[in-house]
C-alpha cells in the first residue's frame, strides 16, 4: 500500500467492497429464489433431480410436509463426536458431519414423511445403516465402531491393488499327536500377531525380487501393488485347522468384503510330519469372492509357496495328489510337452528344460503335466528354493493384470 | 511493514471468502458389490441368496481352472465373463520329513456339498448371473439379479445407479400444481449457496471496511518530540494535541533512534542541545538509515542559528524553531511543513502518467522543498543577525559571507526551479 497512492488505495478498496456487495446481493437473490419451488408452463418438460422427483410424486399423492432429521455421530468407545462422516440418505450422498459430529440432513435433501435409510461411512470405522421413519424420528444418534481392520500398507484403491488381509488363528496343529490344538499366542497377545505379520510380510511379499528370476524381473514397484491389512477381533479368531484351508469368522466377510486374499496365520506347526497322516501345513481355498489360505508364521518359504497358489495362480510342480492344469496365460505348468517347448522357444528359453512332473523316490509318481523351472523351485519344494523364470513371468502377469480378470464383452 | 499488512488483509479476505464455499465440498463413494451365495451338491447348484451391498468387491483375477461365470444384461448381451474356481476343492501342502529329507506332499480336499460365494462389482446393466462348466459349457446356474437390484434400490432410491433415476423425464409440474411447502428449518443446496455468497460478500465488505478505516481515514499526524527537558516536551505535546496532532516523546538522541525502530512518526521535533548525542548527531543517524531518512525533521533550539549549520544540515531539515516555543510558531511551522509535503505529493501524483520526465519531476520536488526551506532559514538568519537593517549584530564578516553564500545558493535554486516549472508547464507552478 505504501507504493500506491491514495487514489489507487481507494480504487482497490472500492473493488473489494464492490465484489462483496455483489456477492451479498447475489446470495440474497439465490437464497430467495431457492425458497420458491420451480414451476414450468404447461407443455414444458423438465428433468428433475431424484429428490425432486420423489417430492413431486409425493406431492401428487397428497399435500406433503417436510421434516428435519438431526444426526449426530459418535465414536462408541470414546463417546467423542466424529467429524467428516459421510452420510447417505436413501442411498444418495447427503453430505458429511461437521467438526461437532453433527449434521442436519435436511440441508441437502428434503425429508418427506415415511421410511428412510440412513447410511454412514467413515474410514477406519464399520459402516452403519439404519432405517428410520419420519417424522417419528427427528434425531438420530449413531455410534460408530472402530474397524477391526488395520492397514499395514495401503498404497491405492482396492480395485488397483492386491488386497491382502491377515487374520489370526486361535488354533495350531501338533502332528505328533495328530491333533488340532488351541494356540493362545495370538489370542492373548495381539502384538505378537502384529509382529508376526510384519515379519512375514518383510521376509516374503516385500522381498519377492530376491526370490524371483532376474531374466524378466517382476515390476520394480511390486511392493506398492499390494494393500496389506490385518484384522484382529479379540472376540473371534480364525480356525486354521477346521478343514484343509481353515475357516474365517463370518463377521469378517461382512466387514472386509474387498479382500482379494485372506491369510489365516497360525504361529507354528508342531512336530514335523514323519509319515503319519497329519493335517496340511498350508492350504488354499480358491474362489471368486472368497479366497483364503492358511500358513504358519514361522515358515517363510511355505508362505511363498501358498502365496504362489493363492495370489499368483501358480501350480504345484511336485508330483503327488494335488491339482494340475495348464494355468494360462504365462503358465508354470503345461498339459503337454509340446506346449511347454513352444512357450519356451517363444520366451527364448531352452525347450530341453521342459520335463514331466514325476517322482521316482520314494514312490513312483508321474503326471501328464510338464514343468520348466529348475530346482530348487519353490512350487516344487515348499521349504526352499526360488521362483524360476516361468513362475516369475506368471507373477509379473498377475501384478500387471490386477482387476482385469475375465473378459469384458 | 505497516503498509504490507494491507495486502495481507486483502489476501486473507479473499481466502476466507473462498473458503466459505470450499469447506463444504465433499465427495461420495457409491461402490457396490453383488454377492451370490450358492451351494453345490453333486454338481447341482442352488442359489441360497443374493445380495447387493455398499463396498468394494474383490478383484477379478486372471483366468483359472474351474467354472465360468457370465454377467448378462437385460437385452441378453454378455457384459463380462470370468472364471470361478471350483469351490469343492481345497489344495493343501504337507511338509514331510523322512529318510530322503523334507518333501512336500499334496492334499486335495474334496468337499461335497459345499457353500460358496461369488462376488462381483456392481454393474447397473447386469440383470443376470450365469455359471457354466468351463470345458463343456454346460449351464449350471442362472441367477436373476433384478429382484435383488430392485430391493436394493427400494431401500436406497437416491443412489445414482438406481435405474429408475435414469428413466424418462419426470412429469411436468404444472402452474396449478400446489407449491411445495418449505419447512422453515429446511435449506436447499441453492439456499446454502446463497448463504455462502452472502457470507463471502460480508467477509469482503468487512475486509474492505477495515482497510478503509486503516488506510483512508484522515488520521492525525504523529509528531515525535525529542528533548532532554521533560517540561519542554510536556508543553510542546500539549500544544500539538490542541492542534490535532498525536505527540510522542523521547528524552535523548539514543531514545529517539530506539523509538524510530518501533514506529515511524510523520515529523520529528529535534532539540539540538542534548547530551551526549546532540541534535545534529541524531539527525545524521536518522538520515543515514533508509527506513527513517524520509521523516520530516524540524530542529528545535534555544541557541542562535549559525550559517554553518544551515550549510551543513539545511538539506536534511524542514525548518528551525527557536525556543521559547510559542503555540503560534509551533503551529505555523508544523502546518507549513505538512502542507508543503502534501502539496509536493499531490503535484507529483497528478504529474505521473502525463509523460513528464521523471528526472525533471524529481528535481522539481527537490528544488521546491529546498528553496522553501532555505528561504525560511535565510529569513531566520537575517532576523537573528539583523541583516535587514544592514547592521550585523554580533556577526563577523565570516557569518555575513556565509549568509550571502546561502542567499546566492537560494537564488540559484530559485532560478533553476522557475526554469523547470516553465518546462513542466503551469500545473507545476505554485
Amino acid at each position: 500500500m505504501k507504493t500506491m497512492n491514495r487514489r489507487q488505495q481507494i480504487l482497490i478498496i472500492c473493488i473489494i467492497m464492490g465484489i462483496g456487495i455483489v456477492a451479498i446481493l447475489g446470495g440474497i437473490m439465490t437464497y430467495l429464489n431457492a425458497g420458491i419451488p420451480a414451476t414450468t408452463k404447461p407443455g414444458e418438460r423438465i428433468q428433475s433431480s431424484p429428490a425432486e422427483r420423489q417430492v413431486t410424486e409425493e406431492n401428487n399423492r397428497s399435500p406433503v410436509s417436510f421434516y428435519s432429521l438431526f444426526l449426530s455421530t459418535i465414536d462408541v468407545s470414546t463417546g467423542t463426536p466424529l467429524d467428516n462422516v459421510s452420510v447417505y440418505l436413501d442411498g444418495e450422498y447427503a453430505g458429511s458431519t461437521s467438526e461437532e459430529g453433527t449434521m442436519g440432513m435436511q440441508n441437502i435433501s428434503p425429508l418427506y414423511e415415511g421410511p428412510h435409510t440412513v447410511r454412514v461411512t467413515k474410514s477406519g470405522y464399520v459402516d452403519y445403516t439404519e432405517s428410520v421413519v419420519v417424522p417419528s424420528v427427528s434425531r438420530l444418534r449413531i455410534e460408530l465402531k472402530a474397524q477391526l481392520l488395520v492397514p499395514v500398507q495401503e498404497t491405492g484403491s482396492h480395485n488397483t491393488r492386491i488386497d491382502i488381509v491377515f487374520v489370526p488363528s486361535g488354533t495350531a496343529y501338533d502332528c505328533a499327536k495328530q491333533k488340532k490344538i488351541l494356540s493362545t499366542r495370538y489370542i492373548t497377545d495381539k502384538s505378537a500377531f502384529i509382529t508376526d505379520v510384519n515379519r512375514i510380510v518383510n521376509k516374503t511379499l516385500f522381498t519377492l525380487d530376491s526370490v524371483t528370476d532376474k531374466t524378466d524381473p517382476i515390476p520394480a514397484d511390486y511392493r506398492d501393488r499390494f494393500n496389506i491389512y490385518y484384522y484382529y477381533d479379540s472376540s473371534e479368531f480364525a480356525d486354521a485347522f477346521n478343514g484343509c484351508a481353515g475357516t474365517v469368522p463370518e463377521k469378517f466377510w461382512k466387514t472386509v468384503p474387498f479382500a482379494d486374499i485372506v491369510i489365516i496365520l497360525y504361529p507354528t506347526y508342531y512336530s514335523l510330519d514323519t509319515g503319519a497322516p497329519c493335517e496340511p501345513n498350508g492350504c488354499v481355498n480358491p474362489g471368486t469372492g472368497r479366497t483364503w489360505m492358511k500358513t504358519p508364521a514361522d515358515q517363510s518359504v511355505l508362505f511363498l509357496h501358498e502365496s504362489g497358489h493363492a495370489i499368483f495362480g501358480l501350480i504345484d510342480t511336485y508330483c503327488d495328489n494335488t491339482g494340475y492344469w495348464q494355468n494360462d496365460p504365462d503358465p508354470n505348468v503345461w498339459s503337454s510337452l509340446g506346449n511347454c517347448e513352444k512357450d519356451a522357444i517363444k520366451n527364448s528359453q531352452d525347450p530341453h528344460a521342459c520335463r514331466q512332473i514325476q517322482q521316482i523316490n520314494p514312490t513312483a509318481c508321474t503326471k501328464p503335466f510338464w514343468r520348466w523351472d529348475p530346482d530348487p523351485d519353490i512350487m516344487h519344494d515348499g521349504y526352499s528354493g526360488t521362483f524360476g523364470q516361468t513362475s516369475t513371468r506368471r507373477i509379473t502377469y498377475t501384478f500387471n493384470t490386477i482387476n482385469t480378470g475375465g473378459t469384458t464383452a | 511493514m505497516k503498509h504490507s499488512s494491507g495486502l495481507v488483509i486483502i489476501f486473507i479476505c479473499l481466502i476466507l471468502s473462498g473458503l466459505t464455499g470450499i469447506v463444504t465440498a465433499d465427495s461420495a463413494s457409491y461402490d457396490k458389490s453383488v454377492s451370490i451365495s450358492m451351494n453345490i451338491d453333486n454338481g447341482k447348484i442352488t442359489t441360497t441368496s443374493t445380495d447387493i451391498y455398499y463396498g468394494s468387491a474383490p478383484n477379478l483375477f486372471p483366468m483359472q481352472e474351474g467354472l465360468m461365470g457370465e454377467l448378462v444384461a437385460a437385452d441378453g448381451s454378455i457384459v463380462k465373463t470370468f472364471t470361478v474356481r471350483d469351490p469343492r476343492v481345497q489344495f493343501g501342502d504337507v511338509i514331510v520329513t523322512d529318510a530322503n529329507g523334507p518333501q512336500v506332499r499334496g492334499i486335495v480336499d474334496q468337499q461335497n456339498p459345499v457353500d460358496f460365494v461369488v462376488i462381483t462389482p456392481f454393474n447397473k446393466k447386469v440383470t443376470e448371473f450365469r455359471l457354466y462348466t468351463s470345458e463343456e459349457g454346460t449351464l449350471l446356474a442362472s441367477v436373476n439379479l433384478k429382484p435383488t437390484t430392485d430391493s436394493f434400490f427400494a431401500v436406497y432410491p437416491g443412489d445414482p445407479d438406481n435405474p429408475a433415476l435414469s428413466g424418462p423425464p419426470a412429469p411436468v409440474i404444472a402452474d396449478t400444481a400446489p407449491l411445495i411447502p418449505q419447512d422453515p428449518g429446511t435449506k436447499s443446496s441453492d439456499q446454502l449457496l446463497g448463504l455462502q455468497a452472502i457470507g463471502s460478500g460480508a467477509v469482503l465488505l468487512l475486509g474492505g471496511g477495515f482497510a478503509s478505516i486503516r488506510f483512508l481515514r484522515k488520521r492525525s499526524k504523529s509528531v515525535l518530540i525529542v528533548d532532554d527537558n521533560r517540561d519542554i516536551i510536556d508543553v510542546i505535546a500539549a500544544m500539538l494535541k490542541i492542534g490535532g496532532y498525536t505527540p510522542r516523546a523521547a528524552t535523548s538522541g539514543k531514545e529517539c533512534l530506539k523509538e524510530l525502530e518501533s514506529a515511524v512518526p510523520d515529523l520529528i521535533l529535534l532539540d539540538i542541545g542534548m547530551e551526549p548525542m546532540n541534535g545534529w548527531e541524531t539527525l545524521k543517524e536518522i538520515k543515514k538509515n533508509p527506513a527513517t531518512k524520509d521523516i520530516l525533521v524540524i530542529m528545535l533550539t534555544a541557541q542562535k542559528l549559525i550559517p554553518r549549520d544551515v550549510e551543513n544540515y539545511g538539506i536534511f531539515i524542514e525548518d528551525y524553531i527557536v525556543k521559547p516555543v510559542t503555540e503560534k510558531s509551533l503551529k505555523d511551522a508544523v502546518m507549513h511543513v505538512f502542507a508543503r509535503q502534501q502539496m509536493i505529493e499531490e503535484k507529483i501524483a497528478a504529474a505521473k502518467g502525463t509523460g513528464i520526465d521523471r528526472n525533471e519531476l524529481h528535481e522539481w520536488a527537490h528544488l521546491i522543498r529546498a528553496v522553501d526551506v532555505n528561504k525560511r532559514l535565510w529569513d531566520l538568519l537575517t532576523k537573528t543577525y539583523n541583516l535587514e537593517s544592514g547592521v550585523m549584530e554580533g556577526a563577523d564578516n565570516e557569518i555575513t559571507h556565509a549568509i550571502k553564500n546561502i542567499e546566492e545558493t537560494m537564488w540559484d535554486q530559485k532560478h533553476r526551479l522557475e526554469k523547470i516549472q516553465r518546462n513542466l508547464g503551469s500545473s507545476m507552478c505554485i
